[in-house]
């Protein structure tokens, strides 16, 4: 399986993944079908995050389906999702050294653990970044590991069906 | 040529971590940052399987990890799911009421407020939701695979680059 056709793949299940959380505030406000996807979005999100109203950004007079913080990991997952060819090629499986990940995810459960008790209040700019800063980095592991799937997907595959044409 | 070890056991593994994880009170808000206990599942899956492979010459595989995280939150999208269920079943008081009086101080849309009302009748009737449980099995049964993959193919990605070295 070509490179392009694994990317093309998982940017579209993360546009999907990111359409939905913008929906939910549009459409909440409408009827029928589209209020119903809405309340869905809504209740879909629920599972991942808790979606309190003063710690999530608003547009059209409702809050995203998501907080602040969940919002920036999604939007920056999809933005590097985007770029990633241009900086790493499409059919790349080396991954970037490992402490690229820990430290953003070091950051991110510092400024949750420290609000949680009271040591340093977060704010929606930190929230917002240290939350950018781990969805950025994820596709870089994520794509590579995908890439190897899929392949390893195809070939198997493959050898079933020429095994089976043989019989 | 070595035996492909059995699956069973990553999977029981990684189904014990993230059910844990889900259901334990405190320990569950780690599953609000990016859904990491989920994640977390399915790399401990994976690690204990590739454990299983040292000694032999059988590689860690991408699709093999994949399969051992999306089965771990299958079971543990039910398991979650069986939980709550049984939980509100047997709860004495209505906890979308002590939700709501715990959200007086958050700022919730009127529209959410009805929703929750509405809920809270059916507990009363019940004494439990059938929206709420099955909406969330739904959501457990997408977001669990679904972020069970992600630990997985995040922890193979791992494990392979520090096998390589």
């Amino acid at each position: 399986m070509t490179g392009k056709r694994i990317y093309l793949i998982f940017l579209s299940i993360t546009l999907l993944w990111n359409v939905f959380i913008v929906f939910a505030p549009i459409l909440h406000n409408s009827f029928g079908i589209l209020k119903t996807i809405s309340d869905f979005s809504y209740t879909f999100y629920s599972v991942t995050c808790h979606q309190i109203d003063n710690r999530s950004f608003h547009i059209v007079g409702e809050k995203y389906a998501v907080c602040s913080r969940c919002l920036s990991i999604y939007w920056s997952f999809l933005f590097s999702v985007i770029i990633y060819p241009f900086i790493k090629g499409l059919n790349n499986t080396k991954l970037p050294s490992l402490w690229l990940l820990l430290i953003p995810g070091l950051l991110l459960f510092l400024d949750a653990v420290l609000d949680l008790f009271g040591i340093i209040n977060n704010t929606f700019i930190s929230r917002s970044i240290t939350g950018a800063l781990i969805g950025f980095i994820l596709p870089f592991y994520l794509i590579p590991g995908f890439y190897n799937l899929f392949n390893e997907l195809f070939i198997y595959f493959e050898s079933y069906k020429t095994v089976k044409d043989k019989k | 040529m070595d035996k492909q070890p059995n699956r069973m056991v990553p999977i029981v593994y990684g189904t014990f971590v993230m059910t844990s994880i889900s259901i334990l009170p405190f320990i569950n808000f780690i599953n609000l940052f990016f859904c990491s206990g989920i994640m977390l599942g399915g790399l401990a899956g994976v690690y204990i399987y590739n454990k299983q492979l040292s000694g032999t010459q059988i590689k860690l595989m991408s699709k093999d990890g994949v399969m051992i995280g999306i089965l771990c939150g299958i079971l543990s999208g039910i398991l979650v799911s069986a939980f709550n269920f049984i939980f509100m079943l047997i709860s004495k008081n209505n906890p979308i009421d002590e939700t709501l009086s715990f959200l007086k101080d958050f700022s919730m849309p009127p529209e959410i407020m009805v929703q929750m009302n509405k809920f809270s009748d059916e507990f009363n009737k019940y004494g439990f939701s059938p929206t709420i449980s099955v909406v969330s099995l739904f959501s457990n049964l997408i977001i669990y695979p679904l972020f069970g993959m992600i630990g997985a193919v995040l922890g193979v990605t791992i494990i392979n680059k520090k096998n390589q070295k």
